[in-house]
Order: C-alpha cells, then sequence, then structure tokens
C-alpha cells in the first residue's frame, strides 16, 4: 500500500490573540507558533496504522518554503518514510485549487494507492484541497472520514455527518480521504526522534517537476476571490445569573422552559 | 588450662563438610559474579568522586534512616545485621585460628565466645522482633511475599541451632573452666541428657547446623539478601553526587538501556514499602506504588536476563517502556519524597522517570493531556499555550527593565511560564517587582527571549526538549552577559542550579537563588522594611523543588518570620517530609483520579493548624492548593498566598488589604 499524506505547516490560533495585516488580507504573523496542522497530523498517524497493518510506504508532501521543512521532518519522526516539499514560492496567493494542483503533481508523480489530507486546515479552513485534488485526480474519494479499513482493492471508511450520524462507504482504490480529527491517537514525536532524521534528504519540486507552469498558479490562476478578513463583531453580553447555586439552578431552568428546552 | 574451643570436636568425616563449603561457597561466587556482571552492564554515570564515610556511617553501619521514624525497624535491623556480621567475623577469626595460628586462647577466647553469645542472641532478638512487627503489629502497609518468610525463617534456624549445638556440646564436655555462654549453658542444663546422649545430639545437629548454614550462603546472592552487597555500593554511589547530564544521543551510543546505578538500585530493594507509605500518589489511593515499580522494573530484568544472567553480547536492547505496566508511572509527581525515605538511597523516582523517557521514545503509551502540554512547550515554550507576545502582560502598567528591548542588567528576574501566563499568578511577579523596587535592588527581565526552564518536561521524561529549552535560556543568559538569577519558581531554580550544573560546568557557574532567598537577604542586610499589618497566622507549605529537592526550607520561613505581626505554625508534615501538592512531574496536566485529591489531603493539614493562611513558593503549590480549598470546602476559612505576593503587602505605605 502506497500512501501519500498532504500536510501543511499552520499557526496555532487556538489561544492566541489574531491581529490584522492592515492591508486586511491576512493576519500578523510574529508572535504566532507554528506547527502542523491538527488534522494532518492525525492523517499522517493514520497512513502510519495503514502502513504498519498492511506494509508499503508512507510518503508526506506540502508545499512550502524550507520553513516548512521541520513539519515534514516531524512527519518523518512518527515513522513515514519519505517527504516531499513542492517549492512554495510560485504557489503564493494560490486558491485550494491551485494547492490542489500542485499536489496532484506530487501524487503523479508516483504510484499511490491512497491519498490522505486533513479534513480542514487549522488557518484558513477550505476543506476544500483533498475533494477538489481528488476531482483532478478523477478519483473517488470520501471527506470527514473517522475510520478507515484496507479491504483488498477497496477501502471501507466511515463519515461523520450531521447530528451524530455515520455514514459508511466503500470506495475503490486508488482512492482520496480527507481525515477527521479523533480518527486515532497520534503517537508523540520526541526531540530526539525528530533529531535522528536531520539529515534525511528532502527532495523539493519545482513547478516544471510537478508538471505545472507559472499560469496556473498564484493569486492570478485562482477560481476564488479573496476580498477582506474581518473580525467578526462581538456578540451581545452574556447575561450573569446571580444568586445562590438553588436559586441559580432555578432561574437556568426558568430560561430553558421559556424557550422550549424542557416539555 | 586455658579456655579455648576444639575445632571439629566430636565430628568425623571433614572432608565431607569441607566438599560442602566449597560448594555453598562456588554457588556463592556464581551468584554473586552473576549479579556483578548484571550491573556492570549497566552504562556508568559521572560523579563527583569524594567517598562521603558519614553517610555510608550513618546509612550502613548505624542504619541511621531505618531508625528515623520507625524506631522499632531500626532495632530490629541492628540486631539482625550485627548478630550477622559478629557470627560471620566469628566464623572467619575461627578460621584463622584452626589453619594458620592459634590465637582463640584464655581471656582473648572468652572475650570472643562472649561476643559470639550476645551476637547469636541479638540476631535471635531482631529476628523475633522482626515477625512481631510484620505479622503480629502489622507495620503500615507492610508488603509480605514467600521470600520474605524463606530469609527470616532460614536465619531464626541457623541461629538457633547454633545455641543448640553449643549446649550439647557443654552438657558433653567436661571443662576444666566455665564458658562465658549463658544461652549455651542454659540449653546443656534444660537439654536433660545423658554425656553420650548429649555426643549424639551435638553430632547431628552439628551437621544439621552446618548444612543449613552453607545452603544460606548458596542462596545469598539469589535473595533478597543481595541487599547486603548491592546496598552498601548505591548509599556508596549517592554520596558521590552525580555531576554529569548525559543527553539522548549520548545514550544512544551505550551498551546499556539500564545504567549501572539503576540495576544495583533494582537488587538493593528489599520491598520494604517505605517509598509506598510517603508517596504523595499512593497516599491519595491513586495506582502508583514506587515500591511495585522497583518490584515490577527488577522482576522485568530477571525475566529478560534470566536469574541473575548477563545478556549475550548482541542481544536486542531492552524494551524498557514494557518495565511497568499501564498509567502508574505517570503519576509520579517527581517529588523525591521515596528516594529521601528509603535507607538503601533507591531513587524510584528516577526509575519511573527513565521509563517515562522510554515511553516518550517509543512515541506510544503517553497521556494525551501530557502529550498536548509537550507539543505546547515544543510550539509556545511554554506550556500553557501562550503566545510570545502576551508574555510580559504580566507586568503592565509597571516599569520594568526588559533586556529583550534593550535595557542592561546582570541580575536576570526569571519569571516563569505560570507567573507570567496565569492571570491569578501574575500578582507574583509583580510583588517581586515592588519589593525590588522597595529594596532598591537591580534586576531585569528576558522579556520575549524568555522560556520555559521545562523542570518537569525531565521529570516527564522527554529529555530532547529539556536539552533545547535550557540550552535556549543558558544562551541568552550568556548573550545578556547574567552573572545573578533570581526567580519565584522552584522548579526554574532546580534547572538553573541541579540540571544546569550537571550539564556543563559554566552553565552551572552563575548564581541561583529563589526569590525567597533573596528576599531572605535583603531583609537581613536592611534594605527591605516590612510594617506591621495586624495579627496573622500562617503556616508555610514547602514546595518539593524547594525544600526536599535543594534543601531550601529556612529561607521562606525566616522571610515569614520577619514579618511583624506574622506567626508561622508548621503542619505536621513539614521541612523534609512536607506532603508534595501533587503537581510535579507534569502531574499537572494529569487527571487525578476520582477520590481525594493529594493538595485536598494538604489543605485538610494546614486547616488542622489552625492558620488562616497557606503561603507557599511555587506556581504548581499555589494552583493545586488554591483549587483544593474550593473543592474541599475550605472556602472563606483557609486562603493560600505566595510568599512573594504577602511579602508585598507589608511594604510600607502600602495599603493594608
Amino acid at each position: 500500500m502506497e500512501i501519500l499524506v498532504c500536510v501543511k505547516k499552520v499557526p496555532d490560533t487556538s489561544d492566541a490573540e489574531v491581529i490584522l495585516r492592515s492591508d486586511g488580507k491576512g493576519i500578523k504573523e510574529d508572535d504566532l507558533a507554528f506547527g502542523i496542522n491538527e488534522w494532518d497530523n492525525y492523517a499522517v498517524e493514520e497512513a502510519i496504522r495503514i502502513k504498519e497493518a498492511h506494509g508499503g510506504r508512507v510518503t508526506v508532501a506540502t508545499i512550502g518554503a524550507s520553513d516548512s521543512e521541520d513539519v515534514l521532518r516531524r512527519c518523518l519522526a512518527m515513522g513515514a518514510d519519505e517527504a516531499v516539499m513542492i517549492d512554495g514560492a510560485p504557489f503564493k496567493g494560490s486558491d485550494p485549487y491551485g494547492i490542489a494542483r500542485g499536489l496532484r503533481g506530487a501524487v503523479t508523480k508516483g504510484s499511490y494507492d491512497l491519498v490522505l489530507a486533513g479534513a480542514l486546515a487549522g488557518d484558513d479552513g477550505f476543506a476544500m484541497v483533498g475533494p477538489v485534488l481528488a476531482g483532478y485526480l478523477g478519483w473517488p474519494h470520501a471527506t470527514l472520514v473517522t475510520s478507515v479499513a484496507v479491504e483488498g482493492a477497496k477501502v471501507a471508511v466511515t463519515r461523520e455527518l450531521e447530528g451524530g450520524l455515520e455514514e459508511m462507504l466503500r470506495l475503490e482504490l486508488p482512492a482520496v480521504l480527507t481525515i477527521q480529527t479523533g480518527i486515532n491517537e497520534p503517537r508523540y514525536v520526541s526531540i530526539m526522534g525528530i533529531r535522528k532524521v536531520r539529515s534525511k534528504e528532502i527532495p523539493v519540486l519545482d513547478l516544471t517537476a510537478v508538471g505545472l507552469s507559472a499560469g496556473e498558479v498564484g493569486g492570478n490562476a485562482n477560481l476564488l476571490r479573496e476580498l477582506a478578513l474581518a473580525v467578526p463583531p462581538a456578540g451581545k453580553e452574556a447575561e450573569i445569573i446571580e444568586g445562590t447555586p438553588a436559586e441559580i439552578a432555578r432561574k437556568i431552568l426558568d430560561i430553558v422552559r421559556e424557550r422550549g428546552g424542557v416539555a | 588450662m586455658q579456655p579455648f574451643r576444639e575445632v571439629f570436636w566430636n565430628i568425623g568425616h571433614h572432608y565431607i563438610f569441607y566438599s560442602l563449603a566449597a560448594l555453598a561457597t562456588a554457588v556463592f561466587l556464581f551468584g554473586l559474579s552473576r549479579r556483578w556482571k548484571l550491573w556492570r552492564s549497566g552504562w556508568l554515570d559521572k560523579r563527583d568522586g569524594g567517598f562521603d564515610w558519614r553517610l555510608v556511617l550513618e546509612r550502613v553501619f548505624l542504619n541511621g534512616s531505618i531508625v528515623k521514624g520507625d524506631p522499632l525497624g531500626g532495632i530490629t535491623h541492628l540486631c539482625i545485621m550485627w548478630g550477622f556480621i559478629l557470627l560471620f567475623l566469628g566464623t572467619v577469626l575461627s578460621t584463622i585460628d584452626h589453619w594458620i595460628i592459634s590465637y582463640l586462647r584464655g581471656d582473648l577466647y572468652c572475650v570472643y565466645a562472649f561476643v559470639l553469645e550476645a551476637a547469636g542472641a541479638a540476631l535471635i532478638v531482631g529476628l523475633v522482633l522482626a515477625y512481631l512487627r510484620r505479622y503480629v503489629f502489622k507495620r503500615e502497609k507492610m508488603v509480605t511475599v514467600i521470600r520474605d518468610h524463606v530469609v527470616l525463617i532460614l536465619l531464626f534456624f541457623i541461629a538457633v541451632t547454633g545455641f543448640m549445638v553449643e549446649g550439647f556440646r557443654l552438657r558433653a564436655q567436661t571443662l576444666a573452666w566455665r564458658e562465658p555462654s549463658p544461652v549455651g549453658q542454659w540449653i546443656a542444663g534444660v537439654s536433660g541428657l545423658s554425656v553420650p546422649g548429649a555426643h549424639l545430639a551435638h553430632r547431628i545437629w552439628w551437621w544439621i547446623h552446618a548444612i543449613s548454614s552453607l545452603s544460606f550462603i548458596g542462596y545469598f546472592p539469589f535473595s533478597k539478601f543481595i541487599h547486603v552487597v548491592a546496598a552498601p555500593i548505591n548509599v556508596t554511589l549517592e554520596g558521590m553526587h552525580l555531576n554529569s547530564f548525559l543527553t539522548l544521543e549520548e545514550r544512544e551510543a551505550l551498551k546499556s538501556d539500564f545504567s549501572f546505578r539503576e540495576l544495583l538500585m533494582l537488587d538493593a530493594c528489599t520491598q520494604c514499602n517505605r517509598c509506598t507509605v510517603v508517596c504523595p500518589s499512593s497516599i491519595a489511593n491513586e495506582p502508583l506504588s514506587p515500591r511495585k515499580v522497583i518490584d515490577e522494573t527488577g522482576r522485568f530484568v530477571r525475566r529478560k536476563w534470566g536469574f541473575g544472567l548477563v545478556p549475550r553480547r548482541g542481544e536486542a536492547a531492552l524494551a524498557k517502556a514494557d518495565a511497568v505496566e499501564g498509567d502508574p508511572v505517570w503519576f509520579c509527581t517527581t517529588c523525591s519524597h521515596c528516594q529521601r525515605e528509603c535507607p538503601n538511597a533507591i531513587s524510584p523516582m528516577d526509575v519511573i522517570r527513565e521509563i517515562r523517557t522510554a515511553r516518550i521514545e517509543g512515541g506510544e503509551g503517553v497521556p494525551a493531556n501530557i502529550q498536548e502540554m509537550l507539543e505546547s512547550v515544543y510550539k509556545f515554550k511554554n506550556p500553557w499555550q501562550g503566545s510570545k507576545g502576551k508574555r510580559m502582560d504580566w507586568a503592565a502598567g509597571l516599569d520594568v527593565p526588559v533586556l529583550s528591548e534593550g535595557a542592561s542588567g546582570t541580575r536576570c528576574f526569571y519569571v516563569g511560564c505560570t507567573f507570567a501566563y496565569d492571570s491569578r499568578l501574575q500578582e507574583v511577579p509583580r510583588s517581586a517587582v515592588a519589593i525590588f523596587k522597595a529594596a532598591r535592588h537591580g534586576f531585569a527581565v528576558l522579556g520575549k527571549d524568555e522560556v520555559c526552564c521545562s523542570e518537569f518536561i525531565r521529570g516527564v521524561g522527554e529529555d530532547g526538549l529539556f536539552t533545547e529549552l535550557a540550552g535556549q535560556n543558558a544562551d541568552a543568559f550568556d548573550r545578556y552577559g547574567i552573572t545573578e538569577i533570581v526567580t519565584p519558581c522552584p522548579h526554574g531554580f532546580h534547572t538553573f542550579t541541579n540540571e544546569y550544573r550537571r550539564m556543563a560546568p559554566a552553565m552551572g557557574a552563575r548564581t541561583v537563588r529563589h526569590v525567597s532567598q533573596a528576599i531572605e537577604g535583603l531583609l537581613a542586610s536592611g534594605a527591605l522594611t516590612l510594617e506591621n499589618r495586624g495579627e496573622r497566622t500562617v503556616t508555610y507549605h514547602d514546595p518539593c523543588f524547594l525544600g526536599r529537592r535543594n534543601g531550601v526550607y529556612d529561607a521562606p520561613r525566616n522571610v515569614l518570620k520577619s514579618i511583624p505581626g506574622v506567626r508561622v505554625v508548621e503542619m505536621k508534615r513539614s521541612r523534609e517530609r512536607s506532603l508534595c501538592c501533587g503537581g510535579g512531574g507534569g502531574r499537572m496536566w494529569v487527571e487525578a483520579g476520582e477520590g481525594e485529591k493529594i493538595a485536598e489531603v494538604r489543605v485538610r493539614e494546614a486547616a488542622g493548624t489552625g492558620a488562616e493562611t497557606i503561603v507557599t513558593a511555587c506556581p504548581f503549590c499555589f494552583t493545586n492548593l488554591d483549587d483544593a480549598v474550593k473543592t474541599a470546602g475550605f472556602e472563606g476559612k483557609i486562603v493560600v498566598k505566595d510568599l512573594t505576593e504577602l511579602v508585598a503587602e507589608y511594604l510600607p505605605g502600602k495599603r493594608a488589604d
């Protein structure tokens, strides 16, 4: 089983104060901490588990500059066999279509049975690259995957639907799956583990190597146009209920009743 | 005729005895050499030379650490140990007398006989006490397995048959003198045997005594008696302080997953359970028992390598991560109470840490919360996912010299992550700044260049991450020409003193003081004066990394006693016996079980002193105790304060709360 996992380096914005750039087209990154996209981490772990169970090789790919190398090395330390970097400079400003075209080049350079990607990225949150990549490749795909079982030339997956429902699908290989968090428990990667793969060579693919020309990537080739980023207006201030715990409980019950929460 | 004792009196066929003795000795030496080779298969850590004879005298020969806190246990062990040693020496002296030079005659013989008589009696008294302790008094949480019976019964049998042989001999012999052997005389009297009967009884029991003694010699290196060899070596090594830090890269090049010291510790353990009795995790009924960790790791090594057998060259490295099953190792708070309590200087804490390292490097079996914390430290350089931009938020509105923003100074105030990012605890560095300013004590902070001290990262076992961040702070100290570090965090204090010193002499060359020591100095020199703000009773909770780990007990107490109007009362468990808050070793990030939390046990104890304030000097202690005050229902009855914060309340001119 040859598996390619698409990963991305993103800023951790869970607890950080996000400040817009003055041009309104991005956020200030100076004080932000960067790391592997959380969804991608689950995807890498899942790929390694499939490899451990069925044999084969895991390759990780990213589109980025040399500062994304640490993310690839982290994946190698986790157990990926190879890493590929697609030079990110021409992709500056690319929308998910442009990124997917770049990744298509990495996929077609090898002979992969399965491509995994995170269901979405923690920074822009498009959740598009996986499905669009599948479209370009002409492969079947499933998104928000919460379990994967390889069955010969097919793969059985469950997907997360709304309201706690799950959909079970069987796809022909090769296929693209986008992985939801919680599908597994990613192993810990120690600093020592990362240091051990320090000298492993990571090939860098330029545009021609992924079969693209300059006109097919970058902001000008985008199908999506970003107009502006804005901080959502602060919502109405929360109401603080005061009193003894018993009184508070009673008031909460009244509110829930009033709004039809309790029959 | 002079008093003396004829060796082999009434005994023939000496060759049988000598053959058996040779066999027993061979088995003994074989077992011992196997053990020694097993220990030597571990790697050696570098230690400061110096043989600490005081420690060896106190711990090994006087059993000081057993007597302390458990006098009956101490007396029991002293009786058995000295009885055993003297009887062994007696046999050696007798052998010399028989084979080399005959000197045990006359008065010297009488002294010799009497001393051995006393040693035998002491041995029997000790063994009876041991049995009483184990089965009648049932000392707290004492654990007994078959091996414990075997050693006690075997020794008892040897001691009793020894006296019987002596008694029968005295009954059978017609001596021109009276031997100074009251027990033997007594047995001779009550035996009621005829002289020929005593001859026969003597011969039979002599052989039984001889064979059981020789069996004991052979069994020795394979039983818990191996502690007789392992423990003194281990105590000696403890006295030769560790002064090296092997990085994981250096460890990779070594032949074994275990160090000499670790393998030695596993054999030095007698399963006395003192460690578990004081372990905060065990006290809170969590799944960790340090005794069990040593037991299981010892079994693991023996299972893997046979009974004291050495692994063949090239054999795959031990999967140390599996030495102890399941989660218990993640409950250790690295409070070091187990190590402190162990009479044989064993450190279950360090064995646990090593197992954690093996798991971390293996990547599996690391609790999710610990992983998340480690990821945070890797990404954000602090465990609280605080962004770099917020590192100086604590100083809002204060005029603080920041080195990363161009200020200068050689005394660095190292704030620490929790004090910098926790909104409640930010009051502590703010108070420190107020105190330093009041005392005109110069300082500067690293600002954005400050990263996590990573002490608990090392405690968790992620040595790679620890060395990386410890190096980053050290580089920053170098870059700004820092000569002195003052910190309110005992964990940073520990890293900058002990770990830095072990990592490189240059790194450990700076003066490092906990803020309590700095304040103590300012008060002593008169640079700082405090005002009376009314009567207040406080109790001081020793943070493990200030107290037990670094011996700083008096500075915070002296500071408290210098505050006019403040009265200090001590908890039952204080100073080296202080109970951990439950927050060290990464435990801040491990979910506690269902039962009473460690910190709740502690708050209950503090409330029992009648104090209205628990003072501590550590961000983890503060957080845990403060939470426990709420969860254990002590809100309104007792409050938790950091020492620095408390001192600042008494600064001249400051409005009383």
